[in-house]
């Protein structure tokens, strides 16, 4: 019961900010309706979830391998709660697949568990990496965006009209992929226990991963249609004050990079092209969204940029993995004493 | 949900700057018969000018009431807004003018005659420079911006002849001062019709460059 409570906690909190990444500048500019989006938002990120989810979930049981067991998952949690609440106190979008991994490094240590540090190595390389990327693809795409409108002849209603339509289906393909890593990140955890026999409120319920996944996305859903319209207005979303066709390549960026490392089509593809061979893990949307504003800002010189709070971001980027880590050591470090 | 407003707004666009076009095309039509001592004719000319000036009123304010209602291009709203204001300036401008030389009948030497027509030219050539630009702004701002720039040129040849017209005035010595500070009103507030498309065209070159 506390595992489910810490799990809504935090999908809750992870649907109200994500929907407002994937919808907000075309509900911020008034192209679609916040509910109509929400609905688009809830059906994608299920799907996305219930079909692609497992391949990043795998990364869990490949990183420790001797897993620990179901009853102290919850001590993996709990330094992932904390410190995303901490890190939404201070207005600092925090990656809670990150948090999950070095959460459960910190517990693992303690817990004396085989660790496969080159995995680890690995991730820490794509977590490097995807920034990195997504300010180049953003880049690339905005450029690509505006030329093709360009070549295009369109006037400016066509435009705005195309626009409108490219948002409202990026935004969808936005969710799907994000569905995986945002579900992977949340219950995850959870995927090597499965066909699990719960017993919740006298309910015998048989828990597989498929309704791992679809519960796990539909409580990211309703953080989205509880909360998300409340961060648009008071908040506001990363994007929503971004220019349409930036906005487009943000999205489009998100869409690459996430299924890159979701589907397991795209993977095979991709690897079949590159020396370097790359997997299925859970990424970060708020660093890919952040990296591709930063990116879209170059093109203004970084001018609309606030050097100190970009600096509090890509900062909290190391210092919230460090604090999870240490929060995990000592949470499960006091448990084992108690 | 989603309704293409593209072809409607693009129309009345159109209609709009077509309306002004026609605007400009009577007032000289006006000139030339008011010349010709045709005052019958400058009053239905003037009745012309007065229906399209409505009409372009009520374009203008569909057009804006659309693009609001809808929140349509949002990135260059206010600038497509201002043009549309700034641009209906203009036939209200030339509606004035119609109508002060219906009342006014200003008395014109035929000497004077020429230089009132280049000048209503000039200004003429200026509003039709200013259309093909606020036309390109919808597809491509560089064609509005050397369209505007050249608006600039041709103000300037306004300004020389309305100059030159304002010394013939003065130097009539059959003129009483009352005449000859009447003429000078006509030909400020037709010159003023150069002025108000080079401060339209000016506005235009800054949205241009901004986006």
């Amino acid at each position: 019961m506390l595992d489910i409570l810490l799990i809504a906690t935090i999908a809750i909190i992870i649907g109200a900010n994500d929907a407002a990444n994937v919808f907000g500048s075309a509900v911020g500019s008034r192209m679609i309706k916040f509910n109509v989006a929400i609905i688009f938002f809830i059906i994608f990120i299920i799907l996305g979830s219930v079909i692609n989810a497992q391949y990043p979930s795998q990364i869990y049981a490949n990183l420790v391998t001797d897993y620990p067991d179901l009853k102290k998952i919850f001590l993996i949690i709990i330094p992932v709660v904390i410190v995303t609440i901490i890190s939404l106190k201070i207005k600092i979008p925090s990656s809670i697949s990150q948090s999950i991994i070095f959460s459960l490094i910190g517990f693992s240590l303690v817990e004396k568990l085989n660790i496969e540090y080159d995995l680890f190595l690995n991730l820490i390389y794509v977590w490097l990496a995807t920034p990195l990327i997504a300010f180049i693809l953003s880049i690339l795409f905005c450029y690509l965006i505006s030329y093709l409108f360009k070549i295009l002849k369109l006037n400016i209603f066509q435009i705005d009209y195309q626009i409108r339509l490219l948002l409202i289906f990026f935004g969808c393909i936005a969710a799907f992929a994000l569905g995986a890593h945002l579900t992977a990140a949340i219950v995850g955890v959870y995927s090597p226990f499965l066909s699990l026999n719960l017993n919740i409120l006298n309910l015998n319920l048989i828990l597989d991963d498929k309704k791992l996944y679809f519960f796990g996305s539909l409580l990211i859903g309703i953080g989205a249609l509880l909360f998300s319209q409340k961060i648009v207005k008071t908040i506001g979303s990363q994007i929503s004050n971004i220019k349409p066709v930036p906005a487009l390549s943000i999205l489009l960026t998100q869409i690459i990079i996430l299924f890159s490392f979701s589907s397991n089509y795209v993977i095979d593809f991709i690897n079949s092209f590159f020396y370097f061979k790359i997997f299925a893990m859970p990424l970060s949307a708020s660093h890919i969204t952040f990296a591709s504003i930063i990116g879209i800002a170059s093109f203004n010189k970084f001018r609309e940029i606030k050097p100190k709070h970009t600096f509090k971001i890509i900062i909290s980027w190391i210092l919230i993995p460090l604090s999870v880590f240490c929060c995990s050591f000592l949470i499960t470090s006091i448990y084992r004493l108690l | 949900m989603l309704k293409n407003h593209e072809k409607e707004l693009m129309q009345s666009i159109n209609l709009f700057l077509d309306n002004i076009l026609k605007i400009n095309n009577l007032f000289k039509t006006l000139l030339q018969k008011y010349f010709e001592n045709q005052f019958n004719d400058v009053q239905k000319v003037t009745d012309q000018i007065s229906d399209l000036e409505s009409e372009c009123d009520a374009l203008r304010r569909d057009v804006e009431r659309k693009i609001y209602s809808e929140t349509l291009i949002p990135e260059i709203r206010g600038d497509v807004l201002g043009m549309l204001e700034n641009l209906d300036k203009i036939p209200g401008q030339i509606q004035g003018n119609a109508h002060s030389f219906n009342t006014e009948k200003p008395k014109v030497n035929s000497e004077l005659n020429e230089n009132f027509l280049k000048l209503c030219d000039h200004a003429s050539e200026c509003i039709s420079l200013l259309i093909e630009g606020s036309r390109s702004f919808f597809v491509d701002k560089k064609i509005t911006i050397e369209k505007c720039l050249e608006v600039s040129k041709v103000e300037s040849k306004a300004d020389k002849i309305s100059t030159e017209l304002k010394k013939t005035i003065f130097l009539n010595p059959d003129h009483g001062l009352a005449t000859k500070v009447h003429l000078k009103y006509f030909v400020e507030i037709m010159d003023e019709v150069a002025n108000l498309s080079e401060d339209v065209a000016d506005r235009l070159i800054i949205s241009s460059s901004k986006n």
